[in-house]
């Protein structure tokens, strides 16, 4: 029995023995577990922090260009407006509170040296109030800050407590901030002004990123006063000159009424004239025709021709009297042309009717040649009949004997085109521009001694305009000449 | 009629101007109807101030609420430096305002006031509450529960708390004629209309869990038994000074705190640091328990993108089969600092799911009230439908 117990008790001690081993590899072996488990989770925090890290430059990247891109486009916005806009203050208005946040700032002022007394005064100020805006000025105007403000092409980034020297210490307190940028406004090589941006809070410090921001915007405002001031000169100069035209012009309206008022004096003068010509000259004629009728006595062979000549004579001068007091009359508006519209054809066979016999007496040939398809016109009939056969007796005239001689009709867009041509003697180059002239007279006509009184053109070209229509002459010197005159087309409808 | 919204951006560089510019397109695009409410929402980059005058120039006396935000959402997608006007007219809802200054003294009583003086002006039927909070003026946690005591902790509240542009300085509220700072408003909308919510943050763990040791409130004072600040100090390897002079919540922006064991739609709550206390106490955006597990997050972008995916479907799926007709966005800043210009997809996301031409009306907050709970990081959308 004894030895049966003993054998139990020897196999549970085995057992226990057994166990116990059991029992602590196992415990060795989840420690070594855990142990592997904590290496794990510590790696795991490892690899967290790498990846914050990468993250956090990648952020770090990623902000700056998103700033820039923000701050590119706010500047081309704000250029465009700049550009717009040649009054200055206009352009200092449109740098306010929203734009200088969306450039990343709290705080912006751009001073300008007064021209008049150097003084530096605020064109623009944002997150200021009067109060400090003066405090500032007062600050700045005792030139303590001046090399800082217009160090030529020099930016200045001041950060509070990273090294700044005392003086950028209390720019740091006058400007109420905690970092700012500051850069002159250059115009034409010359500081004018500076403008500054900056932050309050210290958790938004401004960056040297900043600073290609706000040299492009010192740079847009220096180009826009230049420009500004190059429109304002400009401008300036257009109005005085718009003002010298306006009195050179004011003196010339004068100048021409005057020559209307000596013109009318001379029609005036000359229709006085005709008139008091026109009486005596029908006596005169009246007592020559008795004088010829021999009523009042013999009249000798010799009597009769020198009769005859001032009957000649006196016809010539009514003539020329008449045409003088029609030039008059027209020119002052004092003949109203009966308008009415006259069958082309019928008024050109009158014409021919009248002038034939003077063609035929010179041998020439006079061709009619009617190539507009419309039969009528609007016109005077009586001073257009006057102008053919103004136009055409001189073509007789200065042509000479088997010369020819043309009358062409022609449609021109909204007019209709009279040609009178002729193969005389022509005009020379110097005289074309005197013909219509009152009283003038060809050269070339004269030494042929050629008759007329130099009226005849002058009340063709009257009547014409009379017309609303146009009148002009080509001509080559021993050629012949051309006279067109246009007169407007009936309107349809 | 039903319900017709008006929308209108102006990024005009002129704080007067853009405010009229934008008031100007909503009402144009509102066509005969006039407005019932005005939400707008203002870049801090505009003088808060002259843009509102700008705005009332256009809608008179319609009531306004908002807040400001870094970028505004809309239909036309995210936009930076904008002024977003708004201007909804409906005959199936009804709206009635609140406001409540100086909420850092009380989040929760603050936003309890809020709710009363919003439900005071109305019986109809209560549909949604939403509200815009000072992201700076701490627990977003108290301030939903303020709300909650009123409404009930089943009545979906939604909205989130005002930005600037990521500085963390200093954030505005709107109401009517008012620019407001530490404060919060509510809009308390009314009316049997549809409405489902969905929401999601996208955001992973990185690194080992950690446990919170001590914390009272909003406030976490030690991590694994030591200064709660060690965290970031320790991961961002900077010292604490360095912690402090670069502040906590811009590193708290990509990486904020995640509670491992509050989940929520599989996703871990998350909560951002918004400062650090000298003694080391991290100060975050709501609350969090002593005990809870927690670990440093990180975000991903094709997971965020995903995220907005989940939270419109599930939005759309507790619309049932109704028919969408707008929206409501709120998305963290945060994923605007991930996505970066590719935002855009996020709201595009948001479109391709609830149709083209669905009105949206939101904005980027620094965290979100979204049904009966603050988070941050979240993308919430509340869809209206009929």
């Amino acid at each position: 029995m004894n030895d049966y117990i003993a054998i139990l008790l020897a196999l549970i001690t085995i057992i226990i023995v057994i166990l116990y081993y059991l029992e602590k590899n196992k415990y060795i072996g989840l420690e070594k577990t855990n142990r592997r488990l904590q290496d794990i989770i510590n790696q795991l925090d490892s690899q967290a922090k790498i990846i914050i890290k990468t993250d956090l430059a990648l952020n770090k990247v990623q902000d700056e260009l998103d700033k820039k891109i923000t701050g590119l486009y706010t500047l081309h916005e704000i250029g465009k407006k700049i550009s717009s806009t040649f009054n200055i203050e206009d352009m200092f208005v449109s740098i306010n509170h929203p734009l200088v946040s969306k450039l990343g700032f709290s705080k912006a002022i751009i001073m300008l040296k007064d021209s008049a007394s150097d003084a530096m005064m605020t064109k623009t100020a944002v997150g200021y109030s009067d109060n400090e805006i003066k405090a500032i000025e007062t600050e700045l105007n005792q030139a303590r800050f001046h090399d800082l403000f217009f160090k030529k092409g020099a930016l200045t980034l001041v950060n509070r407590g990273e090294g700044v020297v005392n003086q950028e210490d209390d720019l740091l307190d006058l400007f109420k901030t905690e970092s700012f940028l500051t850069t002159p406004i250059v115009v034409k090589d010359d500081a004018m002004g500076f403008i500054l941006m900056g932050n309050t809070s210290s958790y938004a410090k401004v960056t040297e990123g900043d600073s290609e921001l706000l040299s492009i915007l010192a740079s847009q405002i220096g180009t826009s006063i230049e420009n500004t001031r190059l429109y304002t000169e400009l401008f300036n100069s257009h109005q005085a000159l718009e003002r010298r035209v306006k009195e050179r012009t004011a003196e010339l309206a004068k100048l021409n009424e005057e020559l209307k008022r000596l013109n009318k004096v001379k029609s005036d003068f000359i229709s006085a004239v005709s008139h008091e010509l026109r009486t005596p000259l029908t006596s005169i004629k009246g007592y020559a025709s008795i004088l010829m009728t021999g009523k009042l006595g013999e009249v000798t062979q010799i009597q009769k021709e020198r009769l005859e000549k001032i009957d000649k004579h006196s016809n010539n001068l009514t003539h020329l009297v008449n045409n003088l007091l029609d030039i008059a009359r027209i020119e002052s508006g004092r003949v109203q042309m009966d308008i009415k519209e006259i069958p082309i054809k019928d008024m050109l066979d009158s014409i021919v009717d009248i002038i034939t016999p003077q063609v035929k007496e010179k041998e020439q040939t006079l061709k009619i040649n009617t190539r507009a398809k419309i039969d009528k016109i609007k016109a005077d009939s009586g001073q257009l009949e006057r102008v053919l056969l103004n136009l055409l007796s001189n073509a007789v005239k200065f042509t000479p004997n088997k010369g020819r001689i043309s009358v062409d009709i022609d449609e021109k867009e909204e007019t209709v085109q009279f040609t009178i041509e002729d193969t005389g003697i022509g005009i020379s180059r110097q005289d074309l521009e005197k013909v219509g002239q009152e009283f003038f007279r060809a050269d070339n006509a004269l030494q042929q001694n050629i008759k007329g009184s130099g009226l005849g053109l002058s009340l063709v070209k009257k009547i014409i305009e009379a017309h609303e229509g146009k009148i002009w002459v080509e001509s080559e010197l021993g050629k012949g000449t051309k006279f067109i005159f246009t007169l407007p087309k009936i309107q349809k409808g | 009629m039903s319900t017709i919204i008006g929308t209108g951006i102006s990024t005009k560089l002129d704080s007067l101007a853009a405010g009229k510019e934008a008031a100007l397109n909503a009402y144009y695009n509102l066509g005969r109807y006039d407005p019932d409410i005005v939400i707008t929402f203002i870049s801090t980059i505009f003088e808060q101030g002259e843009v509102i005058k700008g705005v009332k120039s256009v809608i008179k006396d319609t009531s306004l609420i908002g807040c400001s935000s870094i970028a505004t959402i809309s239909t036309h997608g995210p936009m930076r430096n904008s002024v977003a006007v708004f201007a909804i007219s409906s005959d199936s809802l009804g709206f009635s305002c609140g406001k409540n200054l100086r909420i850092s003294q009380n989040p929760r009583a603050a936003s309890h006031k809020i709710a009363i003086e919003a439900a005071k002006s109305t019986n109809k039927t209560k549909n949604i509450f939403l509200m815009f909070s000072d992201c700076l003026s701490g627990n977003g946690t108290d301030i939903i529960r303020g709300a909650q005591e009123l409404f009930g902790t089943s009545f979906p509240i939604i909205g989130g708390c005002a930005t600037d542009e990521m500085l963390f300085q200093k954030t505005y509220q709107y109401l009517d004629n008012n620019v407001y700072t530490d404060s919060a408003v509510g809009l308390l909308v009314t009316g049997d209309m549809a409405k489902g919510i969905g929401s999601a943050s996208g955001w992973q763990p990185l690194g080992r869990p950690h446990s919170v040791t001590r914390a009272r409130s909003n406030l976490i004072k030690e991590i694994d038994k030591k200064a709660a600040s060690e965290i970031y100090q320790d991961y961002f390897e900077k010292s604490f000074e360095e912690l402090k002079k670069e502040r906590i919540s811009r590193l708290g922006i990509n990486y904020p705190i995640g509670l491992l064991e509050n989940k929520q739609k599989n996703q871990c709550a998350v909560r951002m640091p918004l400062r650090i206390e000298d003694d080391g106490t991290l100060v975050l955006s709501a609350e969090i328990e002593e005990g809870e597990d927690i670990s440093l997050m990180i975000g991903d972008k094709d997971l965020v993108l995903d995220s907005a995916k989940k939270a419109c479907l599930e939005a759309l799926g507790n619309i049932k089969n109704k028919t969408a007709r707008f929206a409501l966005v709120f998305s963290d800043i945060a994923r605007l600092q991930l996505l970066r210009k590719d935002a855009r997809e996020e709201i595009d996301v948001i479109k391709n799911i609830l149709g083209k031409n669905i009105p949206i009306i939101g904005c980027y907050t620094c965290g979100e009230y979204a049904e009966s709970r603050f988070n941050n990081h979240d993308i919430t959308i509340t869809v209206f439908a009929e």
